[in-house]
């Protein structure tokens, strides 16, 4: 199931040139993400565990897509909130990865906290597509993407809570319950191969409000 | 029997398929207002753009049919005046006031609508406008139409329009030389291409809408004839517009 992220890294290879500087960011978190996955599963073969770089992704995943949000112009206005955010990212990674040593640990406060702050932005970009795309939604890149972050780690936001509080039950139910990613994983990988085949190939012009 | 593992592992699975279900609907509810809203705002847009034009074709008319005339007649009688030799220089430099200001009437009738718009069609009106503008100006304005194909007269006004607001533009802000034109049909598709030796400017401020309502009009204007403005500047390099319409 992981390996459904090959089909829109795949897309994203032949489009590079044509995505321009408003998507790469979005882009090299596709890369990043299949680089993950390949090491994750070399790792987990040979080391028995990829925490160490899951939990480093997952912080390199969290400033790209916040980056991604401020290509989309979505902190025009509020340039400094864009810092705050990025700020509080690496405050809290540092606190729980490094000063309570949970690095070989899943960082599942972290996860909770950028999976809420991007399905936020998400929705924030979704309201602020309502008011200005005079297109249909469903072609707009920009609209696929926050659409599948929404599902994606609106679902991740659940289940890292039950990976967090196991309720007392077993390491393997609780791996069990982690497998609910995989299926979203796909639905969001799928919708992420359509958002690239949706960017234009020339930037219109469009006037923000 | 159900383990407490089963039951949570199916209680999880239920929240996250009705989550799931939940933002769905949201998405699909997002959708279909958009498209509500752009069929409103297109029609609004319409209506403005309509009534706008309508008055304009009223006002020059009016300009052209009723102000038009009475200042000739005005003018007629004034240089047919019997005055003393002293008087007679001012009566000239009235006459030569009037003259201006019929001239001047003229020019406003027909920016406001051109006969030729409504005769011949956008190319004719551009070529007529281009050649008013050349010689009074510093910009050298050239228009070259290849194969083009003729527009229903809602679609040749808006085209117009675009244009007349681009050359504006050119004039008032750029400082060109030159501003070469191309109209061309390609695969059902009218083309425009405007490009300007000027100053140029720096897009992220325009595409941030601070910058009036010129730009505003041409991308509105192009929205209702469902096409597309691209837009590419950058300050010292000059300015390149390019426009496709569908016909």
């Amino acid at each position: 199931m992981s390996a459904s992220i090959l089909v829109p890294v795949l897309f994203s290879l032949l489009r590079f040139h044509v995505a321009g500087s408003q998507f790469r960011p979005f882009i090299w978190c596709l890369w990043l993400g299949l680089f993950n996955e390949v090491l994750s599963y070399l790792l987990g073969r040979y080391l028995k565990t990829s925490t160490v770089n899951n939990n480093i992704y997952v912080f390199a995943e969290s400033l790209l897509l916040l980056w991604q949000f401020y290509r989309w112009n979505l902190f025009y206005r509020f340039k400094n909130l864009y810092l705050g955010i990025a700020i509080v990212f690496l405050s809290e990674w540092v606190v729980e990865n490094i000063f309570f040593h949970k690095i070989m640990l899943v960082s599942s406060w972290f996860r909770i906290l950028y999976s809420f702050t991007l399905v936020l932005l998400s929705l924030l970009m979704i309201n602020k597509l309502l008011l200005t795309e005079k297109r249909a939604l469903l072609k707009n890149a920009v609209f696929l993407c926050c659409a599948a972050f929404v599902l994606f780690y609106s679902c991740k936001i659940l289940i890292e809570v039950f990976w967090l509080y196991g309720l007392g039950v077993s390491k393997a139910f609780r791996v069990d319950i982690f497998s609910i990613t995989d299926y979203i994983n796909v639905i969001s990988n799928l919708l992420y191969a359509v958002a690239i085949l949706c960017i234009p190939s020339r930037q219109r012009l469009t006037l923000q409000y | 029997m159900y383990t407490l593992s089963t039951t949570l592992n199916t209680s999880i699975l239920i929240a996250a398929g009705l989550i799931t279900v939940i933002l769905l609907l949201f998405l699909v509810a997002v959708v279909m207002q958009h498209r509500r809203n752009i069929q409103l705002w297109k029609e609004k847009l319409d209506a403005e753009v309509r009534t706008l034009e309508h008055e304009r074709v009223r006002i020059a008319a009016d300009l052209h049919d009723d102000l038009g005339p009475l200042l000739a007649t005005v003018k007629f009688q004034v240089s047919n005046l019997e005055v003393a030799k002293a008087d007679e220089p001012q009566l000239i430099q009235a006459d030569d006031r009037l003259e201006e200001i019929l001239q001047r009437l003229r020019e406003i009738a027909h920016d406001l609508m051109p006969t030729t718009l409504q005769r011949k069609g956008v190319y004719f009106a551009l070529e007529e406008l281009v050649d008013n503008l050349n010689g009074k100006i510093p910009t050298r304005i050239t228009v070259h139409s290849i194969d083009t194909v003729a527009f229903e007269n809602e679609k040749a006004v808006h085209l117009y329009r675009i244009l007349q607001e681009i050359i504006h533009n050119t004039i008032k802000h750029a400082q060109a030389q030159k501003l070469d034109i191309t109209l061309q049909s390609k695969n059902n598709m009218l083309l425009v291409e405007t490009v300007d030796d000027g100053k140029g400017f720096q897009q992220t401020e325009v595409r941030t809408g601070r910058n009036g309502r010129g730009l505003l009009n041409l991308l509105n204007r192009c929205e209702l004839m469902g096409g597309s403005l691209y837009l590419d500047s950058q300050p010292g390099k000059g300015t390149r517009y390019n426009i496709e319409i569908p016909v």
